[in-house]
């Protein structure tokens, strides 16, 4: 077959394969999803040509027409076994898409105010608390609800509390103007002796559809995607690996955080308006409030500002990246870890424990 | 730019393209000018370094060799080495050198502000300084005519794939390369790119993985308990293999794709049975250079024993604090040269009472592997007072109870034990091509598996070559 696809191979001439390449072009460019695969046949015909025109004369193009198939095949499978194998409850990815990724997060529990973690059962019960914030507090990177901070929390207040109660709205993305609407919505019913606001960069954010784009593959237009973002691990690993390679921006997110949002800017005003909302919201229902600010800082000056203004209204801060630092939850995911979520709750204990005192009859 | 970065892969998939596209003169002239991008991309500055040690050398060279007066070419070639040297000990040495006086003053009573200042280490010095010395010696002694043509001759100093970490190269091996003609070769060209792919795997799934685990034991500043810092050793023994033989498998890799062939550096060091053959199998172009430039020089093995024993201590010293300027460098080339000594006492005992056979080799590879180990705590070690307490700590506190286990699985359960299993059919087989051999699906499920186990383990920043900061 080799033999037949090589007499085959050099009776098309040079301007063959320059015809091919221009097929391969218009196809991928004007084809869309139908002409794809017709595209990639053309590319896949013409490697051989491109191997002759870097100088090896030596090939046998019916040798490389039929190994290329042979090895994608094999290293597809390889990758997928081996993946599939070495993570059976899947791993977290922080773009967060893909079957690996779904079986990791597979049995997710949602409270009743639709994140992860505890939730108020007894209105009567003392202390309560409300947890707000994003993707860590949700426990993204977290399997079982148990091991997020704020179970945990619950689990160490427990033994000086016994009837503590904590509920946690956090949801991933969640930014400022959410965070005052949950707080409109459950505060007034849950009666909170202590809020904890669980502080990211990202929140002071107007819009994060503004941030310096990356380039990345629209993977999603290949023709086979469909398919195998649905059921392929390997597929998600790789789509990860080549969307990290691709060239960083100009600018990074340090730097065009420090610019758009500096202290004189209008979006920092913005930012901080929302933030005094939400403070005067919160110290409505308890004097007690606690700025957690879990992660080392991306920019230090930004996260200074914010400190210097939650400090100003008497707020209480709460830094814990420093203890948790390098402890992500997986290779292709930063967020904390099981041991970070631990040292967090940990944290926590202590700041809560000394501001909030025992029941008269404790 | 880092060999395992994305960038240099964008880099050098450029470099690929345009050297296929032109021919050889024009290919060697792209070549230099790719090294010298490659090098000024680390800082602009190094750049001048670079031209300077090269014209310095290229004239000087030329000038010993048509001078016929021997006191004439005694002057060049020594104006010429200290040059090098010089060039070395300043940007290397100095700060531990004023710092090693000061230390030494202060422990006999006198006071003394030496001034230090602050140096950047230009990346690959130590390579490239000994590069241009052995070219000057080769001129020397007549084993090399010097090249007529100064940007071949700068390529050889420059060339970007040996640049940061050798294989240290000799211009008889490397220049005639340059010069002539090259063949471009499908086999070559397969070979190159699975030297890559190798030496990225010993890289990124086990170098990386395992230097974690070392980081934290010998990093902790903490008391640590001696199952720990034997298995930080073990570690810490496969991460500078895997590390520095990764780099020069990518060099030699690149370089086959490119056209060149650059020396082997490593020949399954840790197959070795005693020091003088560890010698001949890690950094093989190392060990030649200072065999054949201090060793030989010195007088060998040809003035008596107490001489050999001297000119190798010497030659290990030197070899020792070539790496780095820090005394644990120095200790642990002196544990070397003692153990050199030490084998050259017991070989003819040994060869006397001990038969060669396959226990009696397999027994000496272990011992011999157990010492190496120690070997690199020395050299890995941060102060002389770390060695001191770890070395206790080894003898007198090996309870399992305080085990912490290293968390990088993958290059425990996958990585090793494939490089393991390669390396034990490379020793059996003779043959550094033996997967050639296989049928192409085991060809294609080892590329595959090594493709995967990379793609699996990479993080989000590359680390840096142990080597290259020397």
């Amino acid at each position: 077959m080799i033999a037949i696809l090589n007499q085959t191979y050099n009776r098309i001439p040079g301007w063959g394969f320059a015809i091919l390449s221009i097929v391969l072009c218009g196809f991928m460019i004007v084809g869309g999803q139908l002409f794809q695969p017709l595209g990639f046949f053309a590319f896949y015909l013409s490697i051989p040509k491109f191997v002759q025109l870097l100088g090896f004369k030596d090939i046998q193009p019916g040798k490389i027409l039929t190994s290329i198939p042979a090895f994608l095949l094999i290293f597809f499978l390889t990758g997928e076994l081996t993946l599939r194998l070495w993570y059976p409850n899947g791993v977290p990815f922080s773009n967060g898409v893909g079957p690996i990724v779904k079986q990791f997060y597979r049995n997710i529990v949602v409270n009743k105010y639709g994140s992860r973690g505890p939730e108020v059962l007894d209105d009567t019960s003392h202390p309560k608390i409300i947890i707000q914030g994003d993707s860590i507090t949700w426990g993204q990177g977290i399997k079982l609800e148990k091991d997020i901070y704020t179970s945990v929390l619950k689990h160490l207040l427990t033994e000086k509390y016994p009837d503590v109660q904590i509920a946690v709205l956090a949801k991933k993305g969640r930014e400022i103007q959410e965070h005052i609407e949950q707080l409109s919505k459950w505060a007034g019913q849950i009666k909170p002796q202590v809020i904890v606001y669980q502080w990211h960069i990202t929140d002071i954010e107007k819009n994060i559809e503004d941030r310096p784009k990356k380039i990345s593959i629209p993977w999603n237009k290949l023709f086979f995607n469909w398919r195998l973002s649905e059921s392929s691990y390997f597929w998600s690993l790789l789509t990860y690996q080549i969307d990290t390679a691709m060239p960083k921006n100009k600018i990074s997110y340090k730097d065009y955080i420090e610019k758009e949002y500096a202290i004189e800017t209008e979006n920092w005003q913005l930012f901080r308006n929302k933030f005094l909302q939400w403070h005067s919201l919160a110290k409505s229902f308890t004097p007690h409030i606690i700025i957690l600010i879990p992660l080392l800082p991306t920019s230090e000056i930004v996260e200074q500002n914010f400190v210097d203004l939650a400090k100003s209204l008497g707020a209480r801060i709460v830094f814990t990246g420093k203890a948790t630092a390098g402890m992500n939850a997986s290779k292709y995911d930063r967020h904390p870890n099981i041991e970070a979520h631990r040292i967090i709750a940990d944290h926590l204990f202590n700041e809560i424990t000394n501001i909030l005192p025992l029941k008269d009859n404790e | 730019m880092l060999f395992n970065s994305y960038e240099f892969f964008v880099f050098y998939a450029v470099i690929l393209l345009v050297c296929f596209a032109t021919k050889d003169k024009i290919q060697n002239f792209l070549l230099l000018s790719a090294s010298y991008f490659f090098y000024g991309f680390w800082d602009l500055r190094f750049l001048l370094l670079l031209l300077l040690l090269t014209v310095i050398t290229y004239y000087l060279s030329m000038l010993i060799f048509k001078f016929e007066n021997s006191l004439i070419k005694k002057v060049l070639l020594s104006v010429s080495v200290a040059t090098s040297l010089s060039i070395l000990a300043f940007f290397k040495y100095f700060n531990f050198f004023v710092e090693s006086l000061s230390l030494l003053f202060a422990k006999v009573g006198i006071k003394a502000e030496l001034p230090v200042m602050e140096i950047i280490l230009p990346v690959g010095i130590s390579f490239y300084t000994f590069q241009t010395i052995s070219y000057t010696m080769d001129v020397y002694r007549k084993k090399t005519i010097p090249t007529n043509n100064f940007f071949d001759f700068a390529l050889f100093i420059a060339f970007f794939p040996k640049l940061l970490a050798g294989p240290i190269e000799r211009a008889s091996h490397l220049i005639p390369q340059i010069s002539c003609q090259r063949v471009r070769d499908t086999d070559q060209f397969k070979r190159g790119l699975y030297l890559v792919l190798f030496g990225l795997f010993k890289k990124i799934v086990i170098a990386d993985a395992v230097a974690v685990y070392v980081n934290m034991i010998f990093g902790s500043g903490e008391i640590q308990s001696g199952i720990n810092i034997l298995i930080a050793s073990f570690l810490f023994t496969i991460q500078i293999y895997c590390d520095f033989s990764g780099y020069t498998d990518m060099a030699r890799g690149i370089s086959k794709t490119l056209g060149f062939d650059l020396k082997l550096n490593f020949n399954l060091p840790y197959f070795s049975k005693n020091p003088k053959e560890f010698w001949q199998r890690w950094h093989i172009s190392l060990s030649t250079w200072l065999r054949d430039y201090l060793y030989i020089p010195l007088g060998g093995n040809r003035f008596g024993r107490l001489i050999t024993y001297r000119n190798l201590m010497i030659t290990m010293f030197l070899g020792g604090l070539w790496h780095g300027a820090a005394w644990n460098y120095v200790w642990w080339g002196l544990y070397h040269g003692i153990l050199l000594v030490f084998h050259r006492l017991w070989s003819p005992l040994s060869n006397r009472f001990f038969p060669k056979s396959l226990v009696i080799n397999v027994t000496s590879v272990f011992c011999f592997f157990i010492l190496t180990c120690y070997g690199w705590l020395i050299f890995r070690a941060e102060s002389f007072n770390q060695i001191l307490i770890f070395s206790n700590a080894l003898i007198t506190d090996l309870s399992i109870a305080k085990v912490i286990l290293p968390t990088s699985k993958m290059a425990i359960l996958l990585g090793i034990p494939l490089l393991m299993i390669l390396d034990v059919y490379q020793y059996f087989t003779c043959n550094t091509r033996f997967y050639e051999k296989w049928p192409w699906f085991f060809r294609y499920l080892l590329y595959s598996f090594l493709i995967v186990q990379i793609l699996i383990s990479s993080g989000n920043a590359p680390e840096e070559f142990i080597y290259s900061q020397f």
